[in-house]
């Protein structure tokens, strides 16, 4: 024991003191003692439990949260110095374990940022409402029953049996702080909502919950608790919250769901999922489904994320609440399709019933609710580099550093076929060091960034008496996420007709071209840019390259086991790091310039590219197959504002959806073309080729047009918002 | 066969019901003041230079014989000398020069259209025909609509009226719906908007009519061309006569949109106000004494 004089950092004093060696204990002791201490707030506003910031150290969903050095706090206290000494010497090392990324093995790969992995701890969707449904107490039971079954294992139960006791003492804490507001608080009101958690907490946490505004109240105080400072996703709202809804009264509920919402909104939560199909198909969709869509479209909040799921048997009421939604332009919700996630989840040997539960948790990834952890986002890397490797035999064209493998001078390959194999051997290369750090860094963040509250509300853990990270779910397969697919198709495209078929170029001028970003090469840069073999056009020579390059990633991911006992899967999502993708590229094939950022937005075209239209678009992502990616596989459509203006608006996007869907597309977000686009079309008209001016009887795109008449579009766009 | 066009615009949802692709097609035989797609007029291909794109680099002058650059740094391209060779189309940093207009058979355009199939069976859209004018090259267009219906695509065809009866009973006899161009009634008018007289045109749609065959009239609209008070009463009367046997009609506000595509043709540019919405609405109510359902475009 150490004998500690500040009062502060409870989470760390619990940590410290416990005596034991096993992190997941002594994560699950520093909950417990930081539930006793840290500072709480009932919210008479929203009716809800929360906690303040914790100073500096708690455990959260991602593990031990570690937010600022002490060094200005020993200075101020000389006499509390040797505390926070402690506290770094024996509490950092565990935090600090988790960046192998950094590791000289794979740091040349990583600084260069064509790849990353690992650096994120993880998003997942536990069950937050097991302690709604079924109360602690019955936990507590759950964890002794597996304890029995698990001799051995004491240490991680006891860690576990900590969390949910957190919980427990929370309940008490709030209580007692709604009591004595009730004392001073005069408006009716606000009187009510303290009352409600005076009498919610009652007999919760520990016993379940009897209607809605209480299921709110603990799932607040449970979903917080998770994801304290850093929400994570909500997931399924409309399936666990449905029996508490059904139960209660029209306003009440509806003023509870106003609540959560602003909470949601308030804490940054990534993603909520309403509606989908059950294991035989049959729709799930309820009026909460639909007073969910209603709150997002009346408040137009960005988070969080909202995400519907369709399948053969949704109702034409949800389709069109979703059209309605979107044509706020509010971009939400976010469309998927069971009819492709399902059987993508199913080759991944997750069984139906459980495959039909899945849904979303940060931006785009797929879990499935209280089963599973997977959708972490383990990685991504930029699949462009793979062209870059092959044309410079193993040297990145950024750096000149040796990272890709020697697949032979390719001024030597007699044909494409040759050239597109060693680009395979290269993409491998590419994906086998994406994934082998993705697990280095989980089981580094197994043993040192344990998570007892998730252990609890994901099955599996208990049972096998295996923590979070460490295996214990049901399902632990992992997310790779590709990058720059639109460009390493169109360079694989051009390489193939202008080099190896027209001849119009040697392969030493292209290496040369793009080893000078195509100075001195400009005709060549313009041939490459304009050329009509571009992603996204429903050009079958562009296609067909296309689904053999997505289909293979796809396939090889899956053959590639993770440290959590699944495979990986691949999935195509814009994400902030995106945007990076292009930095760490050189100029390419695809007509791109070292100095461009711009790349792909997911599975889509070239921004600017794609050049005839969302069907021509729809019909060029339908090459691949949508049925083997188990992670996000986005495709973003954008309108021209008129559309959704037009009577026509709401048939023609219905039939997009349908014809996508039907034919087993994956998910689709859809995007308002703002005036700011048609702004910035007019100063970077090469980026936006793909902005047509539809008038009936008709045909110019628009930047075609001269400035005036840009102009009159732009302030068109304007008058329709 | 083969047909002139100058573009297959696919996701048209404007020319007809649902999700349509458009065959814009080569050759004209009106000459509209106001025409919005100037380079559908000529059968044969050409050019189109964008001026306000070009930034006078010269490079082009290396190998086309029909530009030179003036005194003062203009760029001048004479369409006269222009061989169509099209180099200056791929070797024109800026985009300034685009060739328009191929020759292609009806099976191709035809597979082309069929790519967007599945959207035509979710939304009950289709093949639309539109120019220039279907019926300059009348027994291809026949040939490509009679290829879609087997394949089980419904046509429209936009069309001015202007040509031989045959071509417009043997599209009618294949299914097809017509967006029928009324550009104006008085005679003289006509004449001097369009360079024809619309004698024939209106036969050619009474001749329709009289096969129940199915018809959008579809209205131009020309602030100070057609659309004086004596023209709207015409126009009126001409649709009220025709109420029953149409489906709708459709007002086609002026916008001026074609105008830097005029220029690019090397078109003289018409430049009259364009009608904005208080105009459509003036319209629409005056020819909803018609008693037809008066639509206008873009609602």
């Amino acid at each position: 024991m150490y004998n500690f004089k500040i009062k502060t950092e409870p989470f760390a004093r619990g940590f410290l003191n416990c005596e034991s060696t096993n992190i997941t204990k002594k994560t699950g002791a520093g909950m417990l003692l930081a539930a006793k201490e840290m500072g709480i707030i009932v919210d008479a506003e929203l009716g809800l439990c929360y906690y303040e910031s914790p100073e500096h150290l708690f455990c959260n969903s991602l593990g031990i949260r570690w937010n600022s050095p002490y060094d200005e706090l020993k200075e101020q206290n000389p006499e509390e110095a040797a505390d926070y000494t402690y506290i770094e010497d024996n509490i950092r090392p565990y935090y600090f374990a988790q960046y192998p990324h950094n590791s000289a093995e794979h740091s040349a790969h990583t600084d260069e940022r064509y790849l990353w992995a690992g650096s994120w701890k993880g998003h997942a969707n536990p069950d937050h409402a097991d302690v709604c449904r079924y109360g602690t107490a019955a936990i507590k039971e759950k964890i002794e029953i597996c304890r029995a079954n698990n001799p051995g294992k004491d240490e991680f139960y006891d860690g576990c049996r900590m969390a949910v006791e957190s919980l427990e003492v929370l309940g008490v804490r709030f209580r007692e702080k709604a009591l004595e507001m009730l004392g001073s608080e005069t408006d009716e009101g606000r009187r009510a909502k303290l009352q409600k958690i005076a009498d919610t907490f009652e007999h919760a946490p520990e016993y379940p919950c009897r209607d809605f505004a209480e299921a709110v109240i603990v799932f607040t105080m449970v979903f917080a608790l998770d994801g304290l400072d850093e929400a994570d996703s909500p997931g399924h709202f409309d399936w666990f919250m449905y029996d508490f809804w059904k139960v209660t009264d029209e306003e009440v509920r509806l003023d509870y769901l106003d609540s959560i919402w602003e909470f949601f909104h308030n804490t940054r939560s990534w993603n909520l999922t309403i509606s989908g199909s059950d294991e035989n198909w049959n729709d799930t969709t309820n009026d909460l489904s639909y007073a969910i869509l209603d709150i997002a479209r009346r408040k137009k909040y960005h988070t969080p994320n909202l995400t519907v799921r369709l399948h053969r048997n949704s109702p034409d009421k949800l389709i069109h609440a979703i059209y309605e939604s979107l044509a706020t332009g509010c971009g939400l919700p976010g469309i998927y399709n069971d009819e492709a996630v399902v059987p993508a989840l199913e080759r991944l040997g997750i069984p139906s019933d459980d495959a039909h539960r899945y849904t979303m948790n940060g931006c785009n990834q797929i879990d499935i609710q209280g089963k599973s952890h997977m959708g972490l986002e383990d990685g991504q890397f930029t699949a462009a580099k793979a062209i870059e490797y092959v044309v410079h035999n193993g040297f990145s064209n950024k750096s000149g550093r040796e990272l890709g493998l020697k697949t032979g001078d390719p001024t030597e390959f007699k044909s494409y076929e040759e050239f597109y194999a060693a680009f395979i051997k290269q993409l491998e290369h590419i994906i086998n060091i994406v994934t082998a750090i993705a697990n280095t860094a989980q089981k580094v963040h197994a043993e040192n960034l344990p998570c007892p509250l998730r252990s609890v509300l994901i099955d599996g853990c208990l049972e096998k008496g295996r923590e979070y990270k460490n295996g214990g779910p049901l399902y632990g397969h992992g997310q790779i996420l590709v990058n720059a697919f639109a460009e390493t198709v169109d360079s694989l495209a051009n390489v193939k007709k202008y080099i190896y078929e027209d001849k119009r170029y040697t392969m030493a001028e292209l290496a040369d071209a793009m080893n000078k970003n195509f100075e001195g090469y400009e005709e060549m840069h313009h041939t490459f840019k304009h050329s009509p073999l571009k992603f996204g056009n429903d050009n079958e020579y562009v296609d067909s390259i296309a689904k053999d390059v997505m289909n293979h990633i796809n396939e090889y991911l899956m053959t590639i086991p993770t440290y959590r006992g699944g495979v990986f899967s691949g999935g195509c999502s814009p994400f902030t790091a995106a945007p990076k993708c292009g930095e760490s590229l050189g100029a390419l094939p695809c007509g791109l310039k070292k100095e461009e950022k711009l790349i792909a937005d997911s599975i889509g075209a070239t921004p600017g590219c794609d050049t005839h239209g969302p069907t021509a678009l729809i019909n060029s992502c339908l090459s691949f197959d949508h049925t083997l990616p188990g992670s996000g596989f986005i495709l973003n459509l954008k309108f021209d504002k008129e559309i959704f203006n037009t009577a026509a608006g709401e048939s023609t996007f219905t039939a997009l959806l349908k014809s996508y869907f039907g034919r087993k597309g994956q998910m689709i977000t859809v995007t308002v073309v703002s005036p700011e686009e048609l702004l910035d079309a007019q100063k970077n008209p090469d980026n936006h080729r793909d902005l047509i001016v539809r008038v009936g009887g008709y045909s110019d795109v628009f930047v075609n047009l001269d400035k005036r008449l840009q102009d009159n579009v732009i302030a068109r766009t304007l008058y329709g918002v | 066969m083969e047909l002139s066009y100058f573009n297959i615009q696919k996701f048209c949802i404007h020319d007809g019901p649902g999700i349509r692709t458009t065959v814009f097609l080569k050759g004209c035989p009106l000459d509209c003041l106001w025409c919005h797609n100037p380079e559908s007029k000529r059968t044969e291909p050409e050019i189109m230079f964008y001026r306000h794109k070009c930034s006078v680099c010269g490079r082009c002058l290396d190998f086309c014989s029909a530009r030179s650059v003036t005194a003062d740094g203009q760029l001048i391209y004479d369409r006269e000398k222009c061989l169509l060779c099209g180099k200056c189309t791929e070797r024109c940093y800026n985009t300034a020069n685009s060739l328009c207009g191929k020759k292609d058979t009806t099976e191709n355009i035809l597979a082309e259209v069929k790519k967007d199939l599945p959207f035509y069976k979710t939304s009950g859209g289709g093949m639309t025909v539109s120019g220039g004018e279907p019926a300059m090259q009348s027994k291809a267009v026949i040939e490509l609509v009679r290829m879609a219906k087997e394949e089980g695509i419904e046509s429209v065809i936009e069309t001015s009226g202007f040509g031989e009866r045959d071509f417009f009973m043997s599209l009618h006899e294949l299914g097809a719906t017509f967006f029928f161009d009324i550009k104006g009634i008085d005679r003289e008018k006509h004449k001097i908007n369009t360079g024809v007289y619309p004698d024939v045109i209106h036969k050619n749609l009474d001749a329709l009519i009289a096969e129940g065959a199915k018809i959008v009239l579809r209205l131009p609209m020309i602030p100070g061309k057609n659309d004086s008070d004596v023209d709207l009463a015409l126009l009126r009367d001409f649709i009220a006569e025709r109420k029953d046997h149409i489906e709708y009609a459709e007002i086609m506000p002026y916008h001026e949109m074609g105008r830097d595509k005029n220029t690019a043709v090397g078109r003289e540019v018409y430049d009259p106000i364009p009608a904005g919405k208080q105009f459509a609405e003036k319209w629409r109510e005056f020819l909803s004494d018609s008693g037809a359902e008066i639509r206008v475009s873009g609602e």
